[in-house]
């Protein structure tokens, strides 16, 4: 076996081993919180007392957290909803959000990691020029500010000022999913979202190939009668992608896990308004599927990015001596 | 060119084509609808989508949004003529309807008292126009059928207490739901009073208690009569894990995995002696008499498990084991999927061996040797009892029992009783200790401690124990009989024994088990309970894991049925609901709506956040926008805003009990917490705050209360007449706020010689008055100190109870605090009363408050609103767990009342408990003096009605437990697109402003797009 494999291996038994504590401490946690008499659920209640006794409900914690999991892995039974859209299966709720969250994230994704790159490229190539201190400034400004507070001002400016774009994302239902309207509608909460990201590649890029456009292969390339152009295109952004690259592919990952409050405010029905409702409703089985979820896309978005490094630059292999 | 570059190349490719592809597909717009008819949108915003709006089963006010606008009812409530008040029509129904009482007496099925003329039987004719938009008819069928459903016991909906239980009650409609169900407690249905403790001393105590049985399968049964039943009946055993019954602490609780601690755990029992503690080190260690109460201090403060033991456990535990046989798990094995453990032979035995374990054991026989027969134990108790019995009223008793001859000797006048004569009333006693004890009516203390002296006489119970088997009555042998329960099967009920029947094709017969009449009988016929029933029953699923039946009726746009205005067409979670038109709803051309229902669609949008829809009303595309705290300031006085009077009082309401308190504030030093129980201090508090500046400060939405029945409430609901403004109700308000009435009709206050009518003095009232809360606190603060309850310099900590910490719960606290130390700004006490947050307790607040673990809280209730009278009893009914049920016992408080209830309206003065009052108010008869009386809806005068109302509420009031402060409310802003028919100063409680029904529309959509343009796209509401 190789050394590339068994490092593979070894990160993804860690990140199980990871993703298990996490959610035994999110579990323990979750069963010392008062369990609400099923009772008290009118027609749902003997549905959601059996449901309760196939995860072992009352028996000793450790008993019902491998219960939950058994559900889980043999017959992908996350439970339901008992506090928030009660009596709803879990995993079916979630199913059903989690294109809507992976659309307006795919779409700033798309719109942001150009966009940043170039704006990279751009600032280094303007080094300590006007242009260059605007850019980091202003990289400096977005990263420092939480996304909500410019998806408040988007959402001033672009509809209750100017008028331009709807507040809120329009039905699917209505008008389709991949339909102008509800295109239009994911504009704003597309750019609040992409703003991050943005200013994320825009100063990796700059750094990298600040930092490559000083190299002597440069100096070379140039020397041989490639124009500056060229010589960026073909050796500097290359040398750079070994950074740009594995960052992209994390942000693919992560695209599944959409934003807790820029969802609410939009009224985007995906997986991260969910997630902020079941915490707010105290909603056990939603809360432990979501942070499920969120912890595996973190850790898996963590070990891709670490593998990717060895696939795009093969000088960088783990393990081999 | 290299694979990276090949891969950068592809990439840009890719996001440039999604880029531009995505635009273009969707400019692949709409064609603008045409339409020659005007449309008129009514736009509104949720928060939370509908789970399901299935009359059977909804269960919130949201899941209920959709039947707004879907249903129509028999009955429903119209503006009246000039708009001041309001009437009910026939809308589903034909008329009226006819009360046929009379006929159906003679059926004795129905079980209609011989003395009733009216009120327990109905006829409705239904609107032969009616139909549910798929163009189904509605008729007879749809409502006996869809009751028949409702009722259904195998579908448990949660809507079926609504027919029996509160006023409308269908006769046998409880029997039906219930019908053939098993059981072992309360809980099988919402309301069930039966708790069928399996009840040792009464299987014990009772010579003529049956004994245990055993059937072929082990399975044990009782043969006694339980609950309503008249004769015995044989009832099997039950017992759930999680509920300790009789015992007390769930079996469960007792049980843990840890090895070394075995399964004793957190046993306590106060009347036994002797407490078994486990350390830090997880030794099992038994304390001294003297460190026992050291370590109740610890339990409470620290929730230490510590452990009893009749022996020494030699430094281990007893285990629940043997022979590879965990009792517990046994048990636990036994289990049915609702936590039911049915009793057989075997468990019995193993349940015997638990509790004997638990008492420090090795089994029932070791038990039984060691501490003999249940006699034995129990006498052992009762003279534990006794002595706390003497501590506690210790008066005359002693000498009255040495006085007395030891046989009773005379007849009737001449009779001298003596110590035997007790005893045939011990056991009776006995049972009735709970409530004699605190009331000390009835039986006097002295009775109950020579009762029990002669009960504990060998000599005196002996011969009731002869016959019967000494084993039997073994205490080791019966204590486990603590943790079960009767089983009960719910008899039979035929659905043609239940009160609703089919009489004519559009006609059928509702029988009730309760007189219900005018108002209240069109009022609760009110809610819809029909479904489209071939559909219903269509729509019944399996649940994939649970095997359990529900059904999807209406939870999506292919299951709504609809059979009002509007039908719901467009259905997306968290998004969006549309209601159009249902055209074939017969309202349309009905002359009841003309003029009615001017909406074509209703458009619904989830918008979260409150911000947003402050923009998308301002932008015209919602109708209203509820006012959040912060825009008070900008809008309160628009032309626009609109403010709707909430119904719930909320209310300080303050811990009374002094033993609890004194054991509260033990926990801190420097701290005082029982001057909460000293009346002055009460009044105090309660006369420090300015009720309409607390509310404009706390909530401006909300007003501020004075008195525990609010200014909606409403007395006479034919009428729509108001409580509070009765005379009756002003005077009492005028009253509890200090006014005294003058010889000349006008009222003052003491100090004052200005006068008021009583109007004037009622606008006067603002609840706040400095000068009399400072010299309330400072007699309150020099009694308390002169009777050696108050240290100079402690502080009066009072925890005021929170479920979850928010901006709201600070505001409020501190405002709280600010009044009171303001108003002991200048003496020795300032700043010495302090209202703190409790940690946040989550459901578990109101119990904490009731327990005196936190001493305040802000509480309300509210659904009282078309019937004040009955809002009483959650102040004063014990049953309905008042908070201040703990230290104030509404039972013994006796009011005295002179009423024109006599012959010919003679005047008579009774004396009844404030619970008897209010339970005779409500439609109870009491009987005084051999003379009935009931002073409940039509059965007196309603004068007479209101006296006794006030009277309670200044009852209320006087205790100051319940500081009245916030009247809840709401506050918004109506579009300029449309009006209701009522305008911003007028309110009916009933109908509000007239809702979507009522509402007219001054710009029709396009007018109103139009209309937004030309306001450069943002309305001016200010």
């Amino acid at each position: 076996m190789s050394y590339t494999l068994k490092y593979i291996l070894k990160r993804i038994l860690l990140m199980l081993l990871t993703f298990f504590v996490i959610m035994l401490i999110c579990f323990v946690l979750v069963k010392l919180l008062p369990q609400p008499e099923s009772s008290k659920y009118g027609v749902y209640a003997e549905i959601i007392q059996k449901n309760r006794e196939l995860r072992g409900y009352g028996k000793p914690i450790i008993v019902q957290f491998f219960m939950y999991w058994k559900r889980v892995f043999f017959y992908g039974d996350w439970g339901l909803g008992e506090e928030y859209k009660v009596g709803s299966d879990v995993a079916k709720t979630f199913l059903t959000r989690l294109p809507n969250t992976m659309m307006v994230n795919l779409y700033s994704i798309l719109f942001s990691i150009p966009v940043g790159i170039l704006l990279g490229v751009y600032a280094a190539l303007k080094k300590n020029k006007w242009q260059d201190h605007v850019i980091s400034t202003l990289i400096m400004v977005v990263v420092s500010v939480p996304s909500f507070v410019y998806a408040f001002l988007i959402q001033y400016i672009f509809y209750f000022k100017l008028g331009w774009l709807p507040p809120l994302m329009a039905s699917i239902q209505e008008n389709g999913r991949f339909s102008w309207a509800v295109f239009k509608s994911l504009i704003m909460p597309i750019l609040a979202l992409s703003f991050s990201t943005i200013a994320g590649f825009a100063r990796v890029t700059r750094a990298e190939l600040t930092e490559v456009l000083t190299n002597d292969f440069m100096l070379l390339a140039r020397a041989k009668g490639l124009t500056k152009g060229q010589s960026i295109m073909r050796h500097a952004l290359k040398n750079c992608g070994v950074v740009i690259i594995p960052s992209i592919l994390g942000e693919f990952i992560s695209i599944m896990s959409g934003s807790l409050i820029i969802e609410n405010m939009f009224a985007i029905p995906g997986v991260g308004s969910l997630y902020l409702d079941s915490i707010t409703a105290l909603d056990y089985n939603y809360f432990m599927m979501l942070s499920a979820f969120y912890t595996f896309i973190g850790l898996a978005a963590g070990i891709i990015v670490d593998i990717s490094y060895g696939i795009i630059d093969p000088r960088i292999r783990m393990g081999a001596k | 060119m290299n694979r990276s570059g090949k891969t950068m190349k592809s990439l840009t490719a890719l996001v440039l084509s999604f880029a531009m592809f995505t635009p273009t597909l969707a400019s692949c717009g709409k064609k603008k609808p045409t339409t020659e008819t005007k449309s008129y949108t009514y736009t509104d915003a949720f928060v939370t989508t509908p789970n399901t709006w299935n009359p059977h089963t909804y269960r919130t006010t949201d899941d209920s949004y959709p039947l707004d606008f879907t249903y129509s009812s028999l009955y429903e409530f119209f503006f009246n003529d000039d708009r001041t008040g309001y009437e009910i029509k026939p809308v589903m129904a034909a008329a009226e309807p006819v009360d046929v009482t009379t006929e159906l007496k003679s059926e004795t099925k129905w079980g209609i008292p011989a003395s009733a003329e009216k009120g327990y039987a109905y006829k409705i004719s239904l609107n032969p126009n009616a139909k549910w938009d798929d163009g189904t008819p509605i008729n007879a069928d749809t409502y006996v059928e869809s009751m028949k459903l409702l009722l259904d016991p195998n579908y448990a909906n949660y809507r079926a207490a609504n027919y029996y239980s509160g006023d409308l009650v269908i006769k046998n409609a409880k029997g039906y739901s219930v019908s053939g169900l098993h059981a072992y407690k309360t809980g099988i249905i919402d309301g069930d009073s039966y708790t069928g403790y399996f009840n040792m001393p009464t299987v014990n105590y009772d010579p003529d208690a049956p004994t245990l049985e055993y059937d072929e399968a082990g399975k044990a049964w009782v043969t006694i009569a339980i609950d309503d039943e008249e004769t015995a009946a044989k009832h099997d055993i039950g017992m759930y894990l999680t509920d300790g019954g009789v015992w007390g602490d769930a079996l469960e609780d007792y049980y843990t995995y840890s090895e070394t601690s075995g399964y004793l755990d957190c046993f306590y029992s106060d009347y036994f002696v002797g407490y078994y503690y486990k350390d830090d080190d997880g030794n099992i260690v038994r304390l001294t008499e003297e460190q026992c109460g050291s370590v109740e201090e610890k339990t409470e403060d620290e929730k230490t498990v510590y452990y009893y033991g009749e022996q020494k456990l030699d430094g281990k535990c007893y285990t629940l084991a043997d022979d590879g046989i965990d009792y517990y798990k046994e048990l636990e094995k036994a289990a049915n999927a609702k936590g039911e453990i049915v009793m057989t032979e075997t468990l019995i035995g193993y349940l015997q061996t638990i509790v004997a374990r638990m008492h420090g054991y090795e089994d029932a026989d070791d038990y039984a040797a060691a501490k003999g027969a249940y006699d034995d134990l129990y006498a052992e108790y009762l003279v534990e009892y006794y002595t706390t019995f003497a501590t506690n009223y210790g008066e005359t008793w002693a000498a009255a029992w040495e006085a007395m001859p030891d046989t009773t000797t005379g007849t009737g006048e001449d009779e001298v009783k003596g110590k035997d004569a007790f005893a045939d009333v011990t056991y009776k006693i006995y049972d009735e200790t709970a409530e004699s004890w605190t009331d000390k009516t009835g039986v006097t203390s002295a009775d109950e401690y020579v009762a029990y002296k002669s009960y504990i006489n060998a000599a005196n119970y002996a011969d009731a124990y002869a016959t019967q088997d000494s084993q039997t009555n073994d205490y080791a042998y019966v204590e486990w009989q603590e943790f079960c329960y009767y089983g009960k099967t719910y008899d039979t009920v035929a659905w043609e024994d239940v009160g609703i029947y089919k009489s004519g094709e559009y006609e059928f017969t509702i029988v009730f088990e309760k007189s219900l009449t005018g108002f209240y009988l069109l009022y609760n016929l009110a809610s819809p309970w029909i479904v489209n029933v071939e559909e219903y029953k269509k729509l019944y699923t399996q649940d994939p894991i649970t095997g359990v039946w529900n059904s999807t009726y209406n939870t999506s746009v292919e299951t709504s049925y609809s059979c009002g205005p509007y039908k719901l067409t467009t259905f997306e979670d968290d998004k969006l609901m549309v209601f159009d038109r249902n055209e074939n709803w017969f309202g349309y051309s009905d002359e009841k709506f003309e003029g009615l229902y001017q909406t074509t669609t209703i458009r619904s949008t989830y918008v979260p956040e409150a911000s947003t829809r402050k923009s998308m009303f301002l932008k015209g595309e919602l109708m209203t926008y509820g006012l959040q705290a912060e825009d008070y300031a900008d809008y309160r006085t628009s032309d626009y805003f609109y403010s709707n009077p909430g119904t719930t009082i909320f209310f300080l309401v303050l811990y009374g009990n002094e033993e609890q308190l004194k054991k509260a504030e033990a926990k801190e030093t420097g701290v005082n917490k029982t001057i909460l129980a000293n009346d002055d201090f009460r009044e105090a508090l309660s006369l420090c705050f300015d009720k309409d500046a607390f509310a404009a400060k706390i909530s401006p939405a909300r007003s501020g209360a004075y008195s525990v029945i609010g200014s909606q409430d409403i007395w006479n609901p034919t009428t729509g007449e108001k409580y509070r403004d009765t005379e009756v109700a002003k005077k009492a308000l005028v009253e509890y706020y200090g006014f005294i009435e003058n010889e000349d009709g006008t009222y003052g206050l003491t100090g004052s010689t200005q006068k008021y009518s009583l109007d004037q003095a009622v606008d006067a009232i603002t609840g706040y008055n400095p000068e009399r809360a400072k010299e309330k606190f400072l007699k309150a603060f020099a009694d308390w100190t002169a009777a050696g309850k108050y240290n100079e310099g402690d502080v009066v900590k009072i925890e005021y109870a929170i479920s979850s910490d928010s901006e709201f719960m600070t505001k409020t606290i501190n405002e709280l605090n600010e009044k009171i130390n303001s108003v002991l700004a200048g003496t020795a006490y300032e700043g010495k009363v302090q209202i703190v947050k409790s940690a946040p307790l989550g459901g578990d607040w109101s119990t904490a408050l009731r327990t005196g673990q936190v001493q305040t809280c802000l509480c309300g209730w509210n659904g009282g609103m078309l019937n004040p009278f009955g809002t009483m009893m959650y102040y004063t009914y014990p049953d309905y767990d008042p908070y201040a049920e703990e230290w104030w016992d509404t039972e013994s408080e006796e009011l005295t009342l002179t009423l024109p209830v006599g012959t010919n309206g003679a005047d008579v003065t009774l004396t009844m408990s404030l619970t008897d009052w209010t339970l005779c108010l409500n439609g109870d008869a009491m009987k005084i003096d051999g003379v009935e009386y009931n002073f409940g809806y039509e059965q007196v005068a309603d004068e007479v009605r209101l006296t006794i109302m006030a009277e309670i509420e200044k009852a209320i009031l006087a205790t100051n437990y319940y500081i009245p402060l916030l009247q809840d409310g709401s506050g918004f802003l109506l579009t300029k697109k449309a009006q209701y028919v009522l305008g911003p100063d007028d309110y009916n409680a009933v109908l509000g402003r007239g809702g979507i029904m009522y509402m007219t529309y001054i710009y029709d959509d396009a007018e109103w797009d139009a209309y937004v343009k030309s306001q450069n796209g943002t309305i001016n509401y200010n």
